[in-house]
């Protein structure tokens, strides 16, 4: 006799997004929530045609806490965060693992005024399904990084 | 609050774990050395502070804005691909 496994999807409704479907297998760990959100640890990344090259990090436990994230290397190809070993560690990253670097979007009333913390990144790591906001010393990265170049934004 | 008074090159420890140093005092600023553990994380308060602010207004997301956003980027996209076609 088999037995077939499904592993069930967790529904999450969204008022701004409406009803999105999880994989718990999906589901990233964020031991420290995040910085100003401390209690919420378990978070999803959602993504649509709709609103490439961004993506969504919905929070599982309340789904009003969710953030517009971005792949910072989108607009900024020479990014190169040092991340310290305290965090590395938290995060057990461990020599040759890959992680996933993204940015949390800040929308302005102008869009062409929004901004991407690329001091405060968020780092997932994938296999493990661990991540964090880390804080990193590059003073040359700001919180509030335009997305779009500025030249361009007064088009 | 506790608040202690110190000279330049001493130093206050905390759970015997952390030690914060007066390394210089210069007009009105003070050089502050700290030894502490791998697993603290040290910061300027206002870094932090900033970045918590930053997550909050990061938080209310306009579903239009993002998506005016997306469209902005797509038409940046399109005239980029136009100039970088040479000429016939």
């Amino acid at each position: 006799m088999s037995v077939a496994i499904t592993t069930s999807k967790i529904e999450i409704n969204s008022a701004r997004w409406g009803k999105l479907l999880v994989d718990p297998d999906d589901i990233i760990e964020f031991p420290r929530g995040i910085i100003g959100f401390e209690k919420y640890k378990k978070f999803a990344i959602f993504e649509s045609q709709d609103f490439k090259p961004f993506q969504l990090l919905i929070s599982v436990e309340q789904e009003n806490i969710g953030f517009v994230i971005i792949n910072p290397f989108n607009f900024c190809p020479d990014y190169k965060p040092k991340i310290i070993p305290l965090d590395l560690k938290e995060l057990n990253i461990q020599n040759g693992d890959r992680f996933l670097i993204y940015a949390i979007v800040t929308l302005a009333p102008d869009s062409r005024q929004s901004t991407a913390n690329l001091r405060g990144p968020i780092i997932i790591n994938l296999k493990k399904r661990i991540g964090k906001q880390v804080i990193i010393p590059n003073e040359e990265y700001s919180i509030k990084h335009p997305i779009l170049p500025q030249a361009n934004a007064l088009n | 609050m506790l608040v202690l008074t110190r000279k330049s090159g001493e130093s206050i420890t905390i759970d015997n774990k952390i030690r914060v140093y007066v390394v210089e005092i210069r007009h009105n600023q003070v050089k502050l050395g700290i030894e502490a553990p791998p697993n603290i994380a040290i910061f300027r308060t206002e870094l932090l502070e900033k970045i918590r602010q930053e997550n909050i207004q990061a938080i209310s997301i306009e579903r239009a804005t993002l998506q005016d956003l997306v469209n902005k980027i797509g038409k940046n996209k399109k005239k980029d691909n136009k100039n970088n076609h040479g000429t016939d």
